[in-house]
């Protein structure tokens, strides 16, 4: 808890932040940079899908980052309804948008991946229905969180939802193997490990890796934005109170 | 020329891969300009607030001396 609490202040936060952001941003660029490299001169195609195979080294990283931002988002409403620490509603609150455009990206690049393999845009399976229903979540959240006057009340609405909806979590991940489907099935995170050819899985954890960096510059500044409007509402009351 | 029209063509699959990496960069640069622009507008916002504050805190100060 020591630890919590020395992150719950916000001032220590911002002066932390404001540290570590220049290196996160700088190792970002860097990830992505050796990362697009390889996707697209060091890796080979595919024995069988030729060229575009490539484009999983943005569909699968966003959807890593779908189901991750999600998981990060119900631990923090879980932190946030127990022990009401101040900095897990604005986590919350600024990663939703992160996800949604990450779950997104999973659901369009998929899309284009699979007109070429399978011939079809979209088929309604359990992986590509099972996260179009996390994108929708996505959305309610971001809806609940600004549904209501009082900011805690949209934090509480929203982050029980976030509860509630994780249950999505596991069944997006295990929906290969538990249903028939033309969705591949796992070929990294396995339990008899990775069968996916090095030359392929380097650039593939090196996107992934650089996608989990943005995220992480993007919500710190996000979260900063989001200390300075609470400071913005005092003041903006204060003026209103003011004027009465 | 016919090496670059070549990787363009990715074996016939470049407007797939190509779209799809436009799309990632586009909804990437999109979030991370948006949030900047946020925080700048946020910023501002703050400053304008802080010195209004400030001289309010200094006019009342002259008040407060001025009364005997």
């Amino acid at each position: 808890m020591s630890v919590f609490h020395r992150f719950a202040n916000p001032n220590r936060f911002l002066k932390l932040t404001n540290q570590v952001l220049p290196w996160v941003s700088g190792l970002t660029v860097i990830s992505l940079a050796v990362g697009l490299y390889m996707s697209f001169f060091t890796s080979p195609p595919d024995y069988q899908q030729g060229e575009s195979v490539r484009i999983m080294y943005i569909h699968v990283p966003s959807a890593w980052m779908a189901m991750f931002v999600y998981t990060s988002i119900a631990i923090a409403s879980v932190c946030s309804l127990i022990w009401r620490h101040p900095l897990a509603d604005l986590a919350a609150k600024a990663s939703a948008p992160i996800g949604a455009g990450f779950t997104f990206l999973a659901l369009a690049t998929g899309s284009l991946w699979g007109k070429p393999m399978w011939g079809a845009w979209w088929v309604w399976d359990a992986r590509l229905t099972s996260v179009l229903i996390l994108f929708f979540l996505y959305l309610g959240h971001m809806a609940l969180m600004h549904a209501f006057e009082e900011q805690e009340r949209g934090n509480k609405a929203a982050a029980v939802l976030a509860i509630v909806g994780f249950v999505n979590i596991p069944i997006i991940k295990f929906s290969v193997d538990w249903w028939n489907t033309l969705h591949q099935p796992a070929s990294v995170m396995r339990a008899d490990g990775p069968s996916i050819d090095p030359s392929m899985l380097w650039p593939l954890m090196i996107m992934g890796v650089a996608f989990k960096l943005f995220y992480i510059v993007v919500l710190l500044i996000r979260i900063k934005s989001e200390l300075i409007e609470a400071k913005l509402r005092k003041y903006r009351r204060a003026v209103v109170d003011k004027a009465h | 020329m016919e090496q670059i029209t070549n990787f363009l063509s990715m074996g016939n699959y470049g407007a797939y891969i190509w779209t799809a990496y436009l799309l990632t960069a586009a909804v990437m640069l999109g979030l991370l300009v948006t949030t900047l622009q946020r925080l700048r507008k946020n910023k501002a916002e703050l400053a304008e607030f802080q010195t209004i504050q400030n001289s309010t805190k200094q006019s009342g100060h002259k008040e407060e001396t001025a009364r005997p």
